[in-house]
């Protein structure tokens, strides 16, 4: 069994939560087996569709609980989807996923790739944004090997791939995830300290 | 006649002062300005900016390295109503957590320069109202205290609008030649080839200009990279 979490931050990105919801998108996660979604949609509004077709009540934080495909197609498993719009135990919620979809968020980017075990991590910009400099970030991490990148509409692609990128194949999935995605180094917590002794006179 | 005049005041006015601000500027073959040496256990007071948001979750990474013992007192300078600032400031100081250390900090909350969005006109008037309250807490009231000592030793920002506020009045002390508090600009570890706004803005007044990627400070020569730093 698999959890995938996608998180939008603080922002507006209804483009890539909506994606998420899509019929194509949903049956990507049940055929690689993911049981869980967790969807920290922010600002953007829940997606008509999925509160006509489920019937979708939310609390007051935006918050609600669905299942999706409860075994009706091919005996495949259903999936549990937990929505709300913001958290307090982003960290937390981290932890207990293995599969991070992100926006590209410096502090999401930093608590997916330094957590421990790192997160396999997805990032997504967002491109309707003005000052893009996020995208700048991703594009950089990405070519640097610690992140895998996708634009919204090339979702259905990569993340097949991302999700398990060699399916027919027994391999080691441990070893084919190191091989996939370069450690990111923990921070350096001597770097500022000794900048600023030095600035400051201390020897 | 009296406008001329007028005119001509202000006019020599103004050069004195740029040439004045000029010399006062933290240029690199400036090495009278090298810092003086301190001993080990000798305090060093230290003045913190909380931007809100990804500003303020990479500033307070960055303070959670320094000790606490040595940097003492320290000010948390915040906007209104920026309630994730404030959480950040009662984790980094529960962390430092003994009842002696209880004054070792104070918060500072200014009124917010520039609200995402916010047309030119109220920008022009929300940041008077800073630069003003600022005004008053980093320059005048510390000035009436104890003429000799800035209001903090050293302040570290990163970041936005608001700050270039907090070095516009670090200047004054400078200009006056008055002993001044040093600045430390963090570039946002978000930032891979060009500069924010605000670090544009305080690049050439600022004693340190910190960028975490190669290639984000450009061309000039003040951006330092020593690498990631959150």
């Amino acid at each position: 069994m698999s959890s995938v979490l996608v998180t939008v931050g603080s922002t507006l990105f209804p483009a890539l939560t909506n994606k998420i919801f899509s019929p194509e998108i949903i049956s990507i996660f049940h055929s690689n087996g993911v049981e869980r979604l967790v969807v920290q949609y922010g600002r953007a509004d829940v997606p008509i569709s999925l509160l006509r077709a489920r019937n979708l009540k939310l609390d007051g934080q935006g918050k609600a609980s669905i299942m999706i495909g409860q075994g009706e197609e091919k005996g495949e498993g259903g999936l549990k989807v937990d929505l709300f719009r913001f958290t307090d135990e982003f960290e937390g919620l981290v932890r207990s996923c293995e599969y991070v979809i992100s926006h590209a968020g410096s502090g999401s980017i930093l608590t997916a790739l330094r957590m421990t075990p790192p997160k396999k991590l997805l990032v997504v910009p967002n491109e309707s944004l003005m000052d893009n400099h996020q995208a700048e970030l991703a594009n950089k991490m990405s070519e640097e090997g610690y992140l895998m990148l996708s634009n919204v509409e090339d979702l259905a692609n990569t993340l097949p791939s991302f999700l398990n990128p060699n399916p027919h194949l027994d391999v080691d999935v441990k070893k084919e995830d190191e091989e996939r995605f370069k450690l990111f180094p923990q921070m350096d917590r001597g770097r500022f300290k000794s900048i600023l002794d030095d600035t400051m006179g201390y020897e | 006649m009296v406008l001329l005049a007028g005119l001509t005041a202000v006019l020599g006015l103004g050069v004195l002062l740029s040439i004045r601000i000029h010399h006062v500027l933290p240029l690199p073959h400036r090495t009278s300005r090298q810092a003086k040496r301190r001993n080990p256990n000798e305090r060093c007071s230290i003045a913190i900016f909380l931007g809100s948001g990804g500003h303020t979750s990479e500033m307070k990474s960055l303070v959670s390295t320094l000790p606490f013992d040595r940097y003492t007192p320290r000010t948390y300078i915040l906007c209104h109503n920026d309630e994730i600032s404030l959480k950040a400031i009662s984790s980094l100081e529960s962390g430092a957590g003994t009842l002696k250390n209880e004054s070792a900090y104070t918060i500072l909350p200014l009124p917010r320069a520039r609200k995402v969005a916010e047309p030119l006109l109220s920008t022009l008037i929300s940041a008077s109202k800073t630069f003003l309250v600022a005004f008053w807490c980093i320059f005048l009231e510390p000035l009436l205290r104890n003429p000799k000592e800035p209001f903090a030793e050293v302040l570290l920002i990163n970041g936005p609008g608001t700050c270039v506020v907090l070095v516009l009045i670090s200047y004054i002390r400078r200009i006056l030649g008055l002993r001044y508090t040093k600045i430390i600009y963090v570039e946002s570890f978000a930032r891979v080839k060009s500069l924010s706004l605000s670090g544009k803005l305080v690049r050439p007044f600022v004693d340190k200009f910190l960028v975490q990627w190669p290639e984000a400070g450009g061309s000039s020569t003040k951006a330092e990279c020593k690498g990631w730093l959150v």
